[in-house]
């Protein structure tokens, strides 16, 4: 028998964390969607974005939500001289080598964070972690989680509103759909190439600086959200955006609900039998479409 | 006809005499110098090494870099004591060696450590072996020392296994630290001894009260052992413990929300949760913070490190890591003047406090100069026969009877554990501990167990 109580608590942090994996997947969608790149480093990019509001938040001693603002502009930043320098020289080139390129990144960016961070866990302490936008016995709704759903719903409604009305985001989504009518239609992809990347890893930042606060991190920390990111657009549709929120939404909630009916040590195999389910059925995704 | 044979007295003239005389002396005199330059020669004394070679096996990269540094620091610091004082006298070469260190860096992995051991046996030709960090690493890489005979003090490795196992010859290998299945024993009756009676007298439960507690662990030969081990005492022994709930997790998890709601729906009095300092704090914040799961945590020995401490802030209060070290406290007892004389000479050394695998590692080497002093050589086996007959008054962490030395079935140490319960210091804005059981090792003195009122509220509502 499921117990009430734990079912509310599991549906709670499912969503909390779905909001999570929302940011890290269509950041990574993003990407893809424009440049038909997989980073593999994403993940990593992820933690450094949260050791950066890290080392914001410790060493100003500022709200680490401000400092959320500060690393998401350096990690944008670092973004697109990730672009220029590793992706763009070997766009096109084949996909084995932009596989090998985001592997190296990998080991490059984790050892980079070694040499700064040392490998001791850290966690970014919120101001409001004794509060609770609602409570009602131990079924309670941290201020935290509000405020990770909220910033998660505006900033894809700000990507969204970005995608749809603005003249760049109209690019970004042109060069998805067919790179080289883009270009003849007068997209400059390569600087939509560089503005994706740039987004993308600004999304990834988001999402770690959301996990660091949840729980403890280290420069290893990215490996695992990256499956799941992997799982979630993989589920809901390469390169598809609400794809993206319905299965971060469904992975969280798979997750939480494994856990509480049959245990945790099942909780990742059912979440990628979920995946292989809908693949079979649905081989795109549930929102995905056939490539180019 | 045989007279003509016959030489009279007459016949040898004085001269002739005088030769043959010569002739024999020269004889004996060519006879002894080709003895004297063809005798077998003793065997020359032994080259007096530079040096005795002690290998330190850490990981110095990958996910356990940290410790791997704690570990080399606190190796480097006994290393200049030793040599400050002088060296270790050897008998065999009638002087006192310095001591000197080499590195092998695992890693943090099954291949790293096998070349690091391979690299210090081979390359660097050490005389003992010091230190080995995370039991599944050198369960792998012990089988190169085996084969070569190394003796080897482990001191970051908890599973029985290393000095247990028999499928290669671990003879030579000593255990310089609690096991794992110590660490679930120890923790079942201190729940037992010290949480239950407070807890029942506090609610006003029934003397014949069973603590419910769950059991929370790492999927690892360390998690694993400590759950056996904590199993294996409450059965045993018929401890008045009902295990409410169980259920384990990978190495590395920081997210624990999918399998806390089952916690939280069984609402237990005491949580035992063994994971390395990263996991365990994530657990705890988001075990209270989260799920509102306010029970009393107990957890391992290595959790008593900085990071844990950092990570867990105001939600670790009240949590109770079982150990023979604490980061911010010191056990009274014989040990005391110890611990604060090291922990003075480490700050002063290095800008920063050790750990625990780093005291380990200190006392290791320590260990490794004393035994080489008592062998009078290099030789490894009668080092190992000098680790077997070792008996010297504890070091930094407190022992049974207040001594090192290794049990003669399995070469394990008898360690003292105590509770090292957390508190939240404003000043610092970070957990600090204190020192609450045993009473004779309670820091500062008279400190006994807290329960928390929001714990008390937790299961008296």
């Amino acid at each position: 028998v499921v117990d009430p109580t734990g079912l509310l608590l599991a549906t709670i942090y499912g969503l909390y964390v779905g909001c999570v994996y929302i940011s890290l997947a269509v950041g990574l969608n993003l990407i893809f969607g424009v440049m038909k790149v997989v980073n593999f480093a994403h993940g990593e990019v992820m933690i450094l974005g949260a050791y950066i509001t890290y080392t914001i938040w410790s060493a100003l001693g500022l709200n680490p939500y401000i400092a959320l603002l500060g690393s998401v502009a350096v990690i944008t930043a670092v973004g697109m001289v990730l672009e220029r320098l590793c992706f763009r020289p070997i766009l096109g080139v084949g996909k084995l080598n932009e596989i090998f390129v985001s592997l190296g990144l990998i080991i490059l960016l984790q050892n980079l964070m070694v040499r700064i961070w040392m490998t001791d866990p850290r966690r970014i302490i919120s101001p409001y972690e004794f509060i609770y936008a609602f409570s009602y016995g131990v079924v309670r709704f941290p201020l935290d989680y509000t405020i990770v759903v909220v910033v998660t719903a505006a900033v894809l409604a700000g990507l969204s509103i970005f995608l749809k009305t603005t003249h760049f985001g109209r690019g970004l989504r042109a060069t998805s759909q067919n790179r080289r009518a883009a270009m003849l239609m007068g997209v400059n992809v390569e600087r939509a190439d560089m503005i994706s990347f740039g987004l993308g890893c600004a999304l990834a930042t988001i999402a770690g600086s959301f996990l660091g606060m949840a729980s403890g991190f280290d420069p290893y920390a990215g490996v695992l959200p990256c499956i799941k990111a992997f799982a979630i657009i993989i589920l809901g549709g390469l390169g598809s955006i609400p794809g993206a929120i319905v299965g971060g939404l469904m992975i969280g909630l798979a997750e939480g609900l494994t856990a509480l009916i049959i245990g945790s040590g099942w909780r990742h195999a059912i979440t990628f039998a979920v995946l292989i389910a809908v693949l079979v059925v649905k081989p795109t995704g549930i929102f995905g479409e056939a490539g180019e | 006809m045989f007279r003509r044979f016959v030489v009279s007295r007459k016949a040898v003239t004085k001269v002739q005499a005088t030769i043959i005389a010569a002739v024999i002396i020269v004889a004996v005199v060519v006879g002894v110098a080709a003895w004297w330059v063809t005798r077998p020669l003793p065997p020359p004394p032994p080259p007096v090494p530079e040096a005795i070679r002690i290998g330190i096996v850490a990981p110095m990269t990958g996910v356990a870099a940290d410790v791997g540094r704690d570990m080399w620091s606190c190796s480097v610091l006994a290393s200049e004591e030793i040599n400050e004082a002088g060296g270790v006298y050897v008998k065999e070469y009638d002087t006192k060696l310095p001591v000197r260190l080499f590195l092998g860096d695992t890693e943090t992995s099954k291949e790293g450590g096998i070349r690091a051991v391979t690299k210090l046996i081979t390359e660097d030709k050490v005389h003992i072996l010091v230190g080995g960090f995370s039991s599944g690493i050198t369960v792998a890489d012990q089988v190169v020392a085996s084969e070569h005979g190394m003796p080897w003090i482990i001191t970051g490795a908890s599973t029985p296994y290393v000095t247990h196992r028999t499928d290669i010859d671990v003879s030579m290998m000593f255990h310089h630290m609690a096991t794992t299945d110590y660490y679930g024993r120890i923790t079942a009756n201190w729940l037992v001894d010290d949480l239950l009676p407070r807890l029942t007298e506090a609610l006003g439960l029934p003397k014949d009260y069973k603590l419910r507690v769950s059991v929370i662990y790492q999927d690892t030969f360390y998690g694993v052992g400590a759950h056996e081990g904590f199993v294996a005492e409450v059965t045993e022994k018929g401890l008045p413990i009902d295990i409410v709930h169980e259920d384990k997790f990978p190495m590395g998890t920081t997210d624990f929300a999918p399998m806390l709601p089952a916690v939280a729906a069984v609402k237990p009095d005491a949580i035992y949760h063994a994971g390395f300092p990263k996991e365990t704090a994530s657990f705890i914040v988001q075990a209270r913070r989260d799920f509102g799961i306010n029970s009393l945590v107990a957890t391992v020995e290595c959790n008593n490190d900085v990071a844990f401490y950092e990570i867990i802030g105001k939600w670790g209060e009240g949590s109770v890591v079982m150990s023979t070290w604490s980061t911010y406290s010191i056990p009274r007892g014989a040990t005391y003047d110890k611990i604060v004389a090291f922990k003075d000479r480490f700050y002063e050394r290095w800008k920063t406090y050790p750990g625990m695998m780093g005291v380990r590692n200190y006392e290791g080497v320590l260990v490794a100069a004393k035994v080489i002093e008592m062998a009078g050589t290099l030789d490894p086996k009668a080092i190992v026969k000098a680790l077997d007959e070792l008996h010297i008054p504890e070091i930094c962490e407190p022992r049974e009877g207040g001594v090192i030395d290794y049990t003669e079935d399995f070469r394990e140490l008898r360690p003292l554990e105590f509770a090292d319960q957390t508190y939240f210091d404003p000043e610092t804005g970070e957990a600090r501990s204190r020192i609450v059981y045993p009473a004779e090792l309670a820091n500062p003195p008279g400190t006994e167990l807290w329960l928390p009122d929001w714990y008390l509220e937790y299961l008296g509502g």
